[in-house]
Formats: structure tokens, sequence, C-alpha cells
């Protein structure tokens, strides 16, 4: 794949062909597919439990939201296999990331955590190589791969700076490259636009929306600008629990009023869904 | 260098301090009784084993200032996503290890140059009791890492390095079972020679003090590999053993069973003194 289209607005980019791998015992192209089930975790300090009992994520981007404290960035981690439920299963592209298959599974994960930051003192270069070879790839393949995530989110120039030198949204985009690096079929991005300006935001909303058809990515976010503009599909968390996932055409459409907006809709939806009257949704 | 080992220890110059600070520790360790072990191979070994006492807490704090960055920066999610997340998460514990002992063989290293210098004849045979000082350098090395982990604010560093010290002091003072006293004997070891199986448990049981700080340093992921699970229970197991049996409380040193070789210099009078003696036998003689 030729990283460098990504780095261009999305509306005039050319979509790859579908991302797929050949299954080599049963002779067919598998498609890039995340399925949780019966997944559920309790935490302390917190009221709810994670409960998701079935859960398909398909290839484009879904928008992962919900308020504050409803869970999204628990979700994430479970689904990044970072955090190990007390139950249930994740499987990526077929492999159980808790289970036998989990190295398999794994490469095909980049995650991007919501606070998480690498030595500021490292180079640019350097830390994109470092989470390529983290996620598998071998140590001169890293390289190759690390030039061209940091040419897809525009910080080629960058690459021999040191990590403390960059400004706050090019760190953001630094991160994204780290997520993106080695082509993970299975991106979960935990609120990628947060503390950027008007401006950087479009850029990362953007470079998020290049992601090729074929792959899935997760993308958590408060702002519903972002998720109408990015997500294909939106999977709406309350206290632990999936109260909506559908596309989000439908879901501006039956919730957003005439405007057909994302954030009436959202509003909508976990108003009714407090006063007892539960949506039933698509998926 | 290879980040795969260095990224979370630092910039070039944190890097450059570390060393330093090691090395300072270690020569100042080593000397700081002058060179009243100069005269004794395996005295003057058992001093650069002894270095141990104060290299270790040094590098149990810089383990733990590298770990509590590590767990504020939350590397430890993105680690356990990644396939080579345990590897990741473990390489800056090895690279200080690695750091740790290097800093200590090389004193013994040095030692050794020092009485080969003062033209000490006899040959070093003792020098398998580094193998145990390398295994405290882990345990030292791994609580570090494991506070850092646990608390995560690099205040803690000191507070390491003064506690793994403390775990020395009271090692040699009987208080616990001697893992942490690894030498710095300040009386001469002529007839004496060291207690094998005492050394054999204190590594031992240092190893299995180093692999359930790397439990606990290691808690933090979502899955540790099946293979290193195992690996880390089986020491916790035999080094619980090896420290209930070393609560002996048997010493480090033991008479020799054999009879002491025996260096002499003058012939009216002719002064012999035991080969592992650090007494100047010419000086005497010429008294």
């Amino acid at each position: 794949m030729d990283y460098r289209r990504l780095s261009r607005s999305h509306s005039s980019i050319e979509r790859p062909e579908p991302y797929q791998t050949f299954n080599l015992l049963s002779g067919e192209e598998d498609v890039m597919e995340v399925r949780v089930s019966g997944l559920r975790s309790t935490y302390r300090g917190r009221s709810w439990t994670l409960e998701v009992e079935r859960l398909q994520l398909t290839d484009g981007v879904t928008a992962l939201v919900g308020v504050n404290g409803a869970g999204k960035s628990t979700l994430m981690r479970h689904l990044a296999g970072a955090l190990r439920p007390a139950v249930g299963r994740v499987h990526v592209s077929g492999s159980d990331i808790y289970g036998h298959g989990r190295a398999a599974g794994l490469r095909q994960v980049g995650y991007l955590p919501q606070e998480y930051s690498l030595p500021r003192e490292l180079r640019v270069q350097t830390s994109v190589t470092y989470a390529a070879w983290m996620r598998g790839v071998g140590r001169r393949e890293s390289k190759a791969l690390a030039g061209a995530a940091l040419e897809a989110v525009g910080l080629s120039a960058r690459a021999r700076h040191r990590v403390h030198t960059l400004s706050g949204g090019m760190l953001r985009r630094l991160s994204l490259a780290q997520a993106m690096v080695g082509e993970p079929g299975f991106l979960l991005l935990d609120e990628p636009t947060t503390g950027l300006d008007p401006e950087q935001r479009a850029a990362m909303r953007d470079l998020v929306a290049a992601v090729p058809d074929g792959r899935v990515a997760l993308v958590s976010s408060h702002v519903m600008e972002d998720v109408h503009t990015l997500a294909r599909n939106i999977l709406v968390l309350e206290d632990g629990a999936v109260i909506w996932h559908g596309g989000i055409q439908d879901f501006c459409e039956r919730f957003g009023g005439p405007d057909r907006s994302a954030e009436v809709a959202f509003l909508t939806l976990l108003s009714q869904h407090r006063a007892g009257r539960r949506p039933r949704s698509p998926k | 260098m290879s980040p795969t080992l260095t990224a979370w220890v630092g910039s070039r110059r944190a890097l450059t301090a570390g060393w330093a600070s090691l090395l300072v520790t270690g020569v100042a360790a080593l000397f700081n009784r002058g060179l009243e072990w100069a005269g004794s191979w395996r005295q003057a070994i058992d001093w650069g084993t002894g270095t141990t006492v104060l290299v270790g807490p040094v590098a149990a704090g810089l383990a733990c200032w590298t770990y509590a960055r590590m767990r504020d920066s939350g590397f430890h999610h993105v680690a356990s996503s990644s396939s080579r997340g345990f590897a990741a998460w473990v390489a800056p514990l090895l690279w200080h290890w690695w750091q740790a002992s290097v800093v200590v063989l090389a004193s013994v290293a040095l030692a050794g140059c020092v009485v080969i210098l003062h033209g000490v004849p006899a040959v070093p045979t003792s020098l398998g009791i580094a193998v145990e000082a390398v295994a405290v350098l882990a345990a030292q090395v791994s609580l570090g890492a494991a506070l850092g982990v646990m608390t995560g604010r690099t205040w803690a560093a000191p507070l390491a390095a003064v506690g793994v010290c403390l775990l020395g002091v009271t090692s040699t003072w009987g208080l616990i079972p001697g893992i942490f006293d690894t030498g710095g004997v300040t009386g001469s070891l002529a007839g004496e020679v060291f207690n094998v199986r005492v050394l054999v448990l204190s590594g031992i049981a240092a190893a299995g003090i180093a692999a359930a700080a790397l439990w606990a340093v290691t808690s933090v992921l979502a899955r540790r590999p099946r293979l290193m699970t195992s690996l880390i229970a089986a020491a916790i197991v035999s080094g619980s053993w090896g420290y209930v049996v070393l609560g002996s409380g048997d010493d480090r040193y033991q008479l020799a069973s054999g009879p002491i070789t025996m260096t002499c210099s003058g012939a009216a009078p002719r002064v012999c003194v035991a080969a592992d003696t650090p007494q100047p036998r010419d000086d005497a003689a010429r008294q």
C-alpha cells in the first residue's frame, strides 16, 4: 500500500483495494473482522459492569461514543489485547487475542491509547521504528515501514528531530504513525483529536478517515462533528453496555431531528435510554 | 545502540550519567578501605563482588526511575497490545542488570589486577562467587524496577536505592538471611575458603527474589508468555526453598579442610605466612 496517498485529504484519495489475507488452510481470502463474545469485566470504583454479549466490527471506521466514564477506554483496552476481561473472548481476524492465537492476533492490532507518550528524548524515526519492532516486524523492515508511516502523517521532514521538539499536534500525528506502522488490520484510536486546535483536528480527521477499506478502525471521540465526518458506523456505550450499534446515517436519521445532527442523535438516544425506552439497535 | 534495549533508559546524557554513577560507586566501594585486601586473591575477589552492596542500590534506583517513567507514560497498555510487548517491557530491566553486572565484574577484574601488581603468587580459584553477585544484582535491580512500576513516580528512585541498600546492611548484620551479603570481608581469609553451599543457596534465593519482583514488574501487562510464567514460578519456588534453608545462619566463609598453603621469604629468620594472607612477608622478614 502506498502510504503517500493517505497524507492527502481523504476526500480526494483513491481508495486502495480491501485489505485481505489468503488463508492457506481453507484456500479462501479472510477479510479483517473483529468479534467479541460474552465479554464481561467489573472494575473497582465503578458502579457498572462492562458487558458486551456480542459485537462484530467489520471494515471501515466505527466511532465509539459515550459520556465520560461510560467505559469507552476500558472497552478499547479489552479489544486491543491490553486488558484481559474477566470472561469472554475477543477474536481479531479469527485469532483469539487472549488465547492461543494471541501473537497472531496482536500483529493485526495498532493501538493508540488516550494518554500515551514514548520517551521525549528519542528521535522521531526511532520511536516509530521501535513501535514497528514491537508489532513483530523485523529490524530492517521496521525502518522502511517507519519512513512510510511518517510520510503518511506528514512528519518525514522531522524524522531526525527529537520527540520533545514537536508541537502538540505533531505529537498526536506521531502517535498515529506509531499505531499505523506495519499496516495493522485493526486500528484502535482512543480520542485521537483531544487537545488539538480546529485545524489540527481537521488534519487528524483526514488521516484517520484515510484508513483503507478492508481494515477495521475503532475511534473514540467526544466530538460529534468528528464522528459524523469520520465514521461509517457508530457504537454508543452507556454504563458499560452497548446501547446502539449501527450505521451513522441511520443513527442520525432516526434520532438526529430535522438537521440529522449526530450530536442531537446522541443526546436523544441517551435520554430515551435513561427514560427506560430502549431503542432497538440494528446490529 | 539498539532502541530495543535503551528506548526507555533516558537520553544519551542520562545514559552517560548512569554509567558514571555506577562506575564511581564501584570504584568507591572497592577502595573505601584502601588496599588492605591487595595481598590475597580470595579477599580481593571478595571485595570485588562486595561492590554489589553499593552498585546494586544505585542500579535499583536507575531501574526504578526507568520503570516509573514507563508506567507513567501508559506504555504498559501499548506493550500489552503488541506481539513483542513482553520483550519490550522487560528489556530495560535486562539493560540495568547487565550494566550493573559489567561494573561489578569490572571491579573484580580490577581487584585481580591490583593483586597481580602486588606480586601475590597464588592463582585465583574463587571466581565462581561472581555468579552469586550477579544473581544478587538481578534481585536488587528487579526490586527497584518493581517499585517503579507500582508507584509510577520517578521520586521513588532514591527510595528504591535506599531500601535496597538497607537490605544489604540488614543481610550483613544477620537480621535477614545473608542473601544480599556479597563480600567485603575485613579480616584475612587465610586458612578459610568460601562456603560453596551457602553461596549456591544465596544465589538461588536471590534468583527467586528477582523472579518474584519480575512477576510484579510484569503484573501490569495483560498476559505473560506461558514459558515465562513457568520459569518465573519455578524460580520463585526454588528461591523460597533457598531462602528457608539459608535461614539456618551458616556463614559464607568456612575453615579450609585441607592443609594451608604457605609462602615463605628470607633465610634467617625465614618468615612463612599463609598464601592468602595480605601481610607483606618481605617486610616481616626484614624486621
